[in-house]
């Protein structure tokens, strides 16, 4: 599985070194040790950062959402500016700049929304920081913030297997069929 | 970065607990939970070397490593770039708004069944973009060909199945139109008309320069029926052609015209497009008004925009004396349709024909105050102002709707000209010339204009005929029977 996993975050390099960026600036202000070097490497934390669990809540809150929460709306915003031209308005390969333009955008877009979610482990520290027995969360937090934490660890699984990526593929050719 | 003091308040949590311990959760996750401590467990799970410190996994030297490490130069290179991309992707994302919604608008009209919108909004697709380049003096926003090919569905519905195929053909070589399973049929529409009309089309031209005569013509056309006995897409051009040949030339009735019809339809079905719109005026022209609506409404679940099927639906209720029908057949046109000008010519018609000439003059001037470049709206000021025997007004209106018509023709709207058109010039200037004031600013052209129609009383129709020799009123012909001319 951890091939699989590995070779999904060498296709979606741009998202999964981002996403890995993202983490150590989040993890480093929240309080953890940056334990490695290096976004992309060969074993599960590909894409990730390597770092020690955050001592407060908003840090583990954090380290599990921000990364996800600032790759959604980029990914969002770059995968429909690619799509739109390419599957919408069918910008061929005739268009010598704008289509490897609209490809290269659609490539970042799409492989920053295949980089959502946190480690399986920092999504479950998250949750266990709000809703364990030990220093749970109070009543509002734990309202508020239930369904983007069921997303989240859901995420984090999916994301583990490698899921995200047939559900994106399938999705982008359901547009082009379309 | 933020500091955290070495003895990192680890100390003051419970250490048991995995949840608040600060160690790595991969090094964690890998390694046992040993119930009693054995002594290589206080050396640091990152060097593997050095002694933990305590209350910490890792040793002095890491820890310090750690707690400096900072994201790697490139990282912040890569950000700024995708930063610039997004910003690009901004810019380039609202260029394509206009042009994008358009085409969607387009697909949707397909959908519906609303083939001139459909065709409107893929053209307008098109324009902006060119606009958007032209201003921006870069090809900054492009649409693919492949939309020409979906546009060729609403032209093909409008106008003829093969000119689908000439509008493509200048965007497609004739290898990509056959490999397209979406365009062949459209290239096969063509072939089939090539094919028959290289046979018929010496004939017709003959009889054109007058070097044939109609029955001659007629028996080399029907000859080949025989050969195109078997090629009903081809057989429908032919058995066309000797329709044409007949009422044009032989002046032949709307029944004869009706039977070549039904006898085309007979052995070539499935041309719709050519007998629901002949079918819709031979009924008219005949009388037999349930089965012109019912030709109309079959016209127009094909195309909801198909304003000759709403026009005649109208002129049938006039005939039958139905208000409510008429206001009916207003409000099912804005049902699939903007509120545009043609809405406001059916307003006017209806008007005029139940007797509020005030009420059809003032939507009329209403509609003309925004410059409408709508041919038949100035034709319906110019009946107005038959209805009230303004003959300046009536001839200058009609001789508006002519140019710009005239334009329109010259511009590829075979349509344009229409008969009712022509009807309408055709009263005005003869009026105009018998009881006009002679101040029209048109006067010097009228003489140039009846030379033009120099024999049309042959064919004028009776209301025409009658409104010029002074049988009826026009206000008579207008506010009777279908309220119009023709």
């Amino acid at each position: 599985m951890t091939v699989i996993y590995i070779i999904c975050k060498i296709l979606t390099f741009p998202g999964a070194y981002l996403r890995g960026f993202l983490e150590h600036i989040v993890a480093k202000l929240s309080g953890c040790y940056i334990e490695s070097d290096g976004y992309i490497r060969m074993d599960e934390v590909s894409g990730h950062t390597d770092h020690s669990f955050p001592l407060k809540k908003a840090g583990a809150v954090a380290v599990a959402f921000v990364p996800g929460i600032f790759h959604f709306a980029f990914g969002l915003f770059l995968s429909i500016a690619g799509l739109v031209p390419l599957a919408h308005l069918r910008v061929e390969p005739s268009h010598h700049i704008l289509f490897p333009l609209y490809i290269v955008i659609t490539y970042i877009g799409v492989s920053m929304l295949c980089n959502l979610c946190p480690l399986v482990d920092d999504a479950l520290f998250c949750k266990e920081r709000l809703y364990g027995k030990e220093g749970r969360a109070n009543l509002f937090v734990r309202i508020i913030m239930f369904i983007p934490t069921v997303f989240c660890v859901a995420g984090a699984y999916i994301e583990r297997y490698s899921l995200n990526i047939l559900i994106i593929g399938a999705l982008l050719v359901l547009m082009f069929i379309n | 970065m933020s500091d955290i003091p070495e003895s990192s308040g680890i100390e003051n949590e419970t250490p048991e607990t995995e949840i608040k311990d600060n160690s790595s959760k991969i090094k964690r996750k890998n390694a046992p939970s040993p119930v009693i401590e054995a002594p290589e467990d206080n050396i640091c799970i990152v060097c593997g070397r050095n002694r933990k410190l305590k209350g910490e996994d890792y040793c002095s030297s890491c820890l310090n490593t750690m707690r400096h490490r900072r994201p790697p130069v490139f990282a912040f290179i890569a950000a700024f770039l995708v930063l610039v991309i997004t910003f690009v992707s901004g810019v380039l994302l609202y260029l394509n708004y206009a042009p994008s919604k358009r085409i969607i608008e387009g697909r949707t009209a397909v959908r519906e069944k609303r083939m001139q919108d459909a065709y409107d909004a893929y053209e307008d697709a098109f324009n902006l973009a060119e606009e958007l380049n032209t201003e921006l003096n870069m090809d900054a926003v492009a649409v693919g060909k492949t939309i020409r090919a979906e546009e060729a569905e609403p032209i093909a519905a409008l106008y003829v199945p093969y000119y689908a195929y000439n509008f493509l053909s200048r965007y497609f070589s004739d290898e990509e139109i056959k490999a397209d399973s979406r365009m062949l049929p459209y290239y096969e529409a063509y072939t089939n008309y090539k094919t028959a009309y290289d046979d018929f089309s010496q004939y017709t031209t003959a009889l054109n320069q007058g070097e044939m005569k109609a029955d001659e013509a007629l028996k080399n056309i029907r000859e080949l029926k025989k050969k195109y006995k078997d090629d009903k897409d081809k057989l429908f051009w032919v058995l066309y052609a000797e329709s044409y040949v007949d009422v044009t030339f032989n002046q032949a009735g709307p029944e004869k015209q009706l039977e070549y019809l039904e006898n085309m339809e007979k052995t070539c079905p499935g041309q719709d497009w050519y007998y629901l719109g002949v079918y819709r005026d031979l009924y008219f022209q005949l009388g037999r008004y349930k089965e012109c609506v019912d030709v109309c409404n079959k016209e127009l679940a094909d195309n909801r925009n198909e304003i000759e099927a709403y026009l005649t639906k109208l002129k049938v209720a006039f005939i039958n004396e139905n208000k409510q029908a008429s206001e009916d057949i207003a409000n099912e046109y804005l049902q699939y349709n903007e509120k545009d000008d043609r809405y406001v010519v059916m307003q006017i018609m209806m008007n005029r024909r139940f007797g509020n000439i005030d009420t059809a003059e003032s939507d009329c001037e209403q509609a003309m105050k925004y410059g409408s470049g709508l041919p038949e709206l100035h034709r319906q000021k110019a009946l107005n102002a038959l209805y009230r025997n303004d003959y300046t007004t009536a001839y200058e209106s009609a001789y508006n709707a002519y140019s710009m018509a005239y334009n329109l023709y010259n511009n590829g709207d075979a349509e344009a000209l229409n008969s009712a058109l022509l009807e309408t010039v055709y009263v005005c200037a003869s009026m105009y010339k018998e009881h006009g004031d002679g101040m029209s600013e048109f006067h010097s052209d009228l003489d140039d204009l009846l030379s033009s129609f120099k024999g049309y009383d042959a064919i004028a129709t009776e209301n025409s005929k009658a409104i010029i020799s002074g049988e009826k009123t026009a206000e008579q012909v207008l506010s009777e029977g279908a309220g119009d001319l023709a």
